[in-house]
C-alpha cells in the first residue's frame, strides 16, 4: 500500500470524492456549513439586535421579512440566533454522548472479562430508559435550561456508541502492532488511547453526526414543551412561543413554520452527510491516515 | 439454555433499575421531599403539608420506604393527584389506551411501509425511483415529530376543514373515532414509516451482495422473484430488533402529536402536569412508559427466537 | 453434436481504473453428455466463463463474443429467457456452500425451489418430489434433513444439497463451479461419488470447473486447460495425464505434490496487464521470439487442441 503524504487538506478531498458518489450528501454538507456560518456570524447577519422590540404581531413586510412576535422582536432575527441555540446544544449532546460512548467502549472492548460484562450489562439497561420523560422529569424538579437537556441526554446517549466502539476495538487489540507494543512493555492505558483510540476515532464520525441530529430533534421537541430557556431562544422554543401565544389561531405560519423548516432542512443535511460516509468508514480509516503521525506505524497487517 | 436465562436476567436488572430511579429522584431532588412527591399543588396549605407527610411514610427510615415503595408498585400504585384529584394509577391507565391505540396501529402501518418501500429502495439502489423515495423518506425522518403534526394540523385541520382539530372523539362512535384518529396516525406512521424505510434499505443493500440471492438466480428466479421470496425476508430480521429499541422513540414522537392535535392521550395529561408540576403523575408517567418500553423490548426478542431459525435451534 | 457452443468469448471488468482481462478470446465446444473439466489455477478465468455462460457476472462487466445453446446466442437472449434457461435448461452449482444456501429456509424448500418456479408446481407436491430424488440420490436420514436449515450441516452435505437443487429439473447441462473447494475428504469422495452418478444416469453434460486434479481424472471425459484468460490445451483424458503437451500444462503436472511439487518458474500474470502473444511465455522454458510478438493459434493434432508454436 503506497504511502500517502500526510495532509490535512487531503483528508477533506476525499471526504468531498467519497461524498460525489452519493451528490446529495454534497449538498448536505454545503447546507450544513451555511447553518454553521449563520450560527457563527448571526451577529453580522440579523437585521436587527436580538432584544430590539417593535409593534407585535406584524405581519411579513419590507422591513420585517418575517413580521414580529408577541413580543415585538423581529422574528427573522430570532431565528438568526435561534440557530446558535440549536446547533450549539445538538452538537454539545453528540460531544458528551459519543466521548463517554467512546471512552467506555474502549475499555469495555479492551479490557474485556468482568470489566465487558458489567459495562455491557449496564449498557443494556441505559438502553431501555426513556430518555424524553427522563428529561421532562429532571426538567420539573430543577430550573429548565438547555444545559440540562445536554446533560441529560448526552448521559443517556452514549449507549448507541458503545456497540460500535467496542466492535472494532475487538477488531484492532488483535492486530500485529497492538501484539507488539504489549509485549514492548508499554502499559494498557497508554496503548489504549495513543495506539486504539485514534483508530476507532473515524468509526464514530457518523454516528456522531446522527447524534447531533436526533439532540436536535429532542431539544427542539422538550423546548416545545417548555423546557428550555426562554431567554435564548432555539429554533424549538420558538415554535413553542407562536403556539402559546396565539400564533396558530392568529394564522401567523411566518411564525412557527421557518423555525420548523429550519430544523428539518438542518437535520436533513446532517443526515444527508452521514449517509454516504456509513458505508465507506472502512476506506475512510484508510483516507485519514494521514492526517495522524501515529499512523504512519500501524501497517495494514 | 444460559442464553435465557442472562437476557431474563437483564431485563429484570433494567425494571429495578427504572423501578428505584423512581423512588430515589424525588427525593433526591433540591426542595422539600413531600412536595417532590406529592407535586406543587398542596404547597400552599401548611397544615396539609405535615398531613400528607405522615401518610406517605416519609418520616420513617430510608430503608423501610425503600420496601414500602416496592409493595405499593406491585399493587399498581403509584400514588395520587392533588391537580387531578384522582389516583395517579387510574390517571394514567385510562389514558395509556388512547396512546396504545395510536402507537399501536403506526407502528404496525409503519413497519409495513417502511419494509415495502424500503426494501425496493435497496434493492434497485441506482434507479430514479429508489432515490426519490429515499429523499423523501429522509425527509420525513428529518422532520421532528410535533412540527409534523403541526403542518398536518395546519393543512388538513386549519385550512382545508377536512379532518377535526382536536381530540379523540366526538360522539364516541367508531366512524367519529377513526375519523379523528386520521391525521394522528398518519403523522406517526410517517415518522416510523421512515425511520424503518431507512433501516430496511441498508438491510437489503447488505444482503443482496451475499451468496445466496445469486444462487436463487441461478435457480431460475427473475429479479423479483428473489427479492419477494428471499431477500426481503432475510433483510426484515434486524427490523424486529431495531423497531423494539426505537420504541421508546417512538412512543415519545406519540406523545408530542397528541400535544399538538390535542387528543386526551398521555401525551396531554403530561403536558398539563408540566405546567401544574404535577410531580407524582409525571413520575407515574415515566413509570408506564418505561414499562412499556422493556415490554417491546421482551416481545420482540421473543418473537426474533421464534422467526430466526439458527436463534431457535440454540436453545 | 455440440451442446454448449462458446464462440470467442472476452470478458473484461472494469475496478476503478484498471480493467481486468478476464477472458480473452476463448472457443470452446461442449458435447452432449460429456463432462468436460475446465482447469486452471486460481484466477484464470474459468469461473468467469462459467458465469458467462448463464450471464450471472455482475453488472460493470463487458462481454463480447457469442455462447450458442440450442441454437440460440445465450449473450444476446432477454433477461425473460434466461429465466427460463437457468436452473432448468442450465444449471450452476456455485462455490461455498455455506454461503449459497438461504440460512432462514429449510432444505427441503430450497431444494424443491426450481419446480415452484419453473412447473409452478404446488410446494407440497414439489417437496415430497425433491424427497423421491434425494432418495435415489443415497442422502440418508430424509425426514429430519428435508425440514432441517443449512446451518445444521457440515460443507459437504450443503454442497450436495446444491447439487441436489441443480439436478431437480434434468436440465441438459450442469455446470459445477469448484464443487470440491474447501471440503475434507470424505465430503470430496461424496460429491465425487454424485457427480459420477449425473453422468451415470441422466446423460446431461456437465462442465465442471476445478482445480482438484483427482476428480477430474476420476470423471472427465476431456480436460481443457486455461492459463490468464486463454485455453491452452484441450485434450482427452487418459490422454492428457498420460503426457500433456502444452508446456504450461506440463509444469502444471510437474508442480503436484506426486510429482515432486516443482514450481513454475517466474511472476504470475497480472490481470489488468497480461503479456503480448502468448500469455505464458515470460515463464515458458520453450519460448521462442515468435511467442512474444503473436498470439499462437490452436493446433490440432492427434484429436487435441494445443495453443503453442511449439506444435506448429
Amino acid at each position: 500500500m503506497k504511502q500517502k503524504a500526510p495532509s490535512r487538506f487531503k483528508g477533506l478531498m476525499k471526504f468531498d470524492q467519497e461524498a460525489g458518489r452519493f451528490p446529495a450528501s454534497r449538498a448536505g454538507m454545503i447546507v450544513f456549513m451555511i447553518f454553521l456560518f449563520i450560527a457563527l456570524f448571526a451577529g453580522i447577519l440579523a437585521p436587527y439586535g436580538p432584544n430590539e422590540r417593535f409593534a407585535p404581531f406584524e405581519s411579513p413586510s419590507h422591513s420585517h421579512f418575517l413580521g414580529t412576535n408577541d413580543m415585538g422582536h423581529d422574528i427573522l432575527t430570532e431565528l438568526i440566533y435561534g440557530s446558535r441555540v440549536s446547533l450549539l446544544v445538538g452538537i454539545l449532546t453528540a460531544c458528551l454522548a459519543t466521548g463517554l460512548g467512546l471512552v467506555i467502549g474502549l475499555v469495555s472492548g479492551y479490557f474485556r472479562g468482568i470489566t465487558d460484562e458489567v459495562l455491557m450489562a449496564v449498557t443494556d439497561i441505559f438502553l431501555m430508559i426513556p430518555r424524553i420523560p427522563l428529561v421532562i422529569i429532571c426538567a420539573v424538579f430543577l430550573r429548565s435550561s438547555y444545559w440540562l437537556i445536554i446533560l441529560v441526554l448526552g448521559l443517556l446517549w452514549w449507549t448507541t456508541t458503545v456497540r460500535i466502539v467496542r466492535s472494532k476495538v475487538l477488531q484492532i487489540r488483535e492486530m500485529g502492532f497492538i501484539v507488539s507494543a504489549e509485549t514492548l512493555g508499554f502499559s494498557k492505558f497508554h496503548i489504549l488511547f495513543s495506539e486504539i483510540l485514534p483508530n476507532t476515532v473515524f468509526v464514530i464520525i457518523p454516528k456522531f453526526m446522527l447524534t447531533v441530529a436526533s439532540a436536535m430533534i429532542a431539544e427542539a421537541s422538550l423546548s416545545f414543551l417548555g423546557l428550555g430557556d426562554p431567554s435564548s431562544k432555539s429554533w424549538g422554543m420558538m415554535i413553542r412561543y407562536a403556539f402559546e401565544r396565539g400564533g396558530f389561531i392568529r394564522d401567523m405560519w411566518w411564525w412557527y413554520i421557518p423555525p420548523g423548516l429550519c430544523i428539518t432542512v438542518c437535520v436533513l443535511s446532517i443526515v444527508l452527510m452521514s449517509f454516504s460516509l456509513e458505508n465507506s468508514v472502512d476506506r475512510f480509516t484508510d483516507i485519514f491516515r494521514g492526517l495522524i503521525p501515529s499512523f504512519t506505524r500501524m501497517r495494514r497487517d | 439454555m444460559p442464553v435465557f436465562y442472562k437476557k431474563a436476567l437483564r431485563y429484570a436488572l433494567t425494571l429495578i433499575t427504572i423501578i428505584s430511579l423512581n423512588f430515589f429522584i424525588p427525593r433526591l431532588m433540591p426542595g422539600d421531599p413531600v412536595i417532590n412527591l406529592a407535586g406543587e399543588e398542596i404547597s400552599f396549605n401548611e397544615d396539609q403539608i405535615e398531613i400528607i407527610r405522615k401518610e406517605m411514610g416519609l418520616t420513617k427510615p430510608l430503608g423501610l420506604q425503600y420496601l414500602n415503595y416496592w409493595k405499593d408498585i406491585l399493587q399498581l400504585k403509584l400514588g395520587y393527584s392533588y391537580h387531578f384529584h384522582q389516583e395517579v394509577s387510574r390517571l394514567l391507565f385510562g389514558r395509556m389506551q388512547w396512546t396504545l391505540l395510536l402507537v399501536g396501529l403506526s407502528v404496525v402501518f409503519g413497519a409495513f411501509i417502511g419494509a415495502f418501500f424500503g426494501s425496493r429502495a435497496g434493492w434497485r439502489s441506482g434507479r430514479f425511483g429508489s432515490r426519490l423515495s429515499t429523499s423523501l423518506f429522509l425527509f420525513f425522518y428529518s422532520v421532528p415529530p410535533f412540527f409534523m403534526a403541526i403542518l398536518f394540523l395546519y393543512f388538513f385541520a386549519f385550512k382545508l376543514g377536512i379532518f377535526p382539530l382536536k381530540g379523540y372523539y366526538r360522539t364516541g362512535t367508531l366512524p367519529d373515532i377513526i375519523w379523528h384518529l386520521v391525521l394522528p396516525v398518519l403523522v406517526l406512521t410517517l415518522f416510523t414509516s421512515a425511520r424503518n424505510f431507512v433501516i430496511m434499505r441498508g438491510s437489503v443493500l447488505q444482503e443482496k451482495n451475499r451468496l445466496y440471492p445469486l444462487f436463487a438466480r441461478a435457480k431460475g428466479l427473475s429479479d423479483k422473484q428473489v427479492l419477494n421470496r428471499h431477500v426481503f425476508w432475510n433483510a426484515s430480521l434486524p427490523l424486529i430488533t431495531l423497531i423494539a429499541l426505537d420504541f421508546g422513540f417512538i412512543f415519545s414522537g406519540a406523545l408530542f402529536i397528541e400535544i399538538v392535535f390535542s387528543m386526551n392521550g398521555m401525551g396531554t395529561l403530561i403536558y398539563d402536569s408540566i405546567k401544574a408540576l404535577d410531580y407524582p403523575v409525571l413520575q407515574g408517567a415515566f413509570l408506564v412508559i418505561a414499562l412499556m418500553v422493556v415490554s417491546a423490548n421482551i416481545l420482540a426478542d421473543i418473537t426474533y427466537s421464534l422467526v430466526d431459525p439458527r436463534v431457535r435451534h440454540q436453545r | 453434436m455440440s451442446c454448449l457452443h462458446i464462440k470467442n468469448l472476452s470478458v473484461q471488468f472494469k475496478t476503478g481504473r484498471d480493467t481486468v482481462f478476464a477472458v480473452d478470446r476463448v472457443s470452446l465446444d461442449h458435447t452432449g453428455g460429456e463432462t468436460l473439466a475446465l482447469m486452471g489455477e486460481t484466477g484464470c478465468g474459468k469461473s468467469v466463463i462459467a458465469n458467462s455462460i448463464v450471464r450471472l457476472l455482475p453488472e460493470n462487466t463487458s462481454i463480447k463474443g457469442e455462447i450458442f445453446f440450442k441454437g440460440r446466442d445465450l449473450l444476446k437472449a432477454s433477461e425473460r429467457e434466461l429465466n427460463q434457461i437457468r436452473g432448468q435448461e442450465i444449471a450452476i452449482v456455485l462455490q461455498n456452500p455455506g454461503l449459497a444456501l438461504n440460512p432462514i429456509k429449510k432444505l427441503g424448500k430450497q431444494i424443491a425451489e426450481p419446480l415452484v418456479i419453473h412447473k409452478k408446481m404446488p410446494w407440497k407436491q414439489a417437496v415430497s418430489q425433491a424427497e423421491q430424488m434425494m432418495n435415489q440420490l443415497r442422502f440418508t436420514g430424509l425426514k429430519e434433513k428435508i425440514k432441517a436449515y443449512p446451518f445444521q450441516f457440515s460443507g459437504g452435505m450443503n454442497q450436495r444439497v446444491i447439487i441436489a437443487s441443480s439436478m431437480v429439473l434434468d436440465p441438459r447441462v450442469i455446470i459445477a463451479d469448484e464443487p470440491t473447494k474447501g471440503l475434507d475428504m470424505e465430503a470430496r469422495k461424496e460429491v465425487m461419488r454424485e457427480l459420477a452418478d449425473i453422468k451415470k444416469r441422466k446423460g446431461s453434460s456437465l462442465l465442471l470447473i476445478t482445480h482438484d486434479f483427482d476428480l477430474s481424472r476420476e470423471i472427465a471425459d476431456r480436460i481443457a486447460i486455461m492459463y490468464a484468460g486463454e485455453i491452452m490445451e484441450i485434450a482427452q483424458n487418459k490422454k492428457y495425464f498420460k503426457e500433456p503437451l502444452h508446456p504450461y500444462a506440463r509444469a502444471l503436472m510437474q508442480s503436484l505434490p506426486e510429482n515432486g511439487f516443482k514450481p513454475i518458474p517466474g511472476p504470475p500474470v497480472a490481470m489488468t496487464d497480461p503479456p503480448r502473444g502468448c500469455k505464458f511465455h515470460p515463464r515458458c522454458p520453450f519460448r521462442i521470439k515468435k511467442c512474444a510478438g503473436e498470439r499462437p493459434p490452436e493446433i490440432t493434432i492427434n484429436g487435441r487442441q494445443v495453443r503453442c508454436f511449439l506444435y506448429a
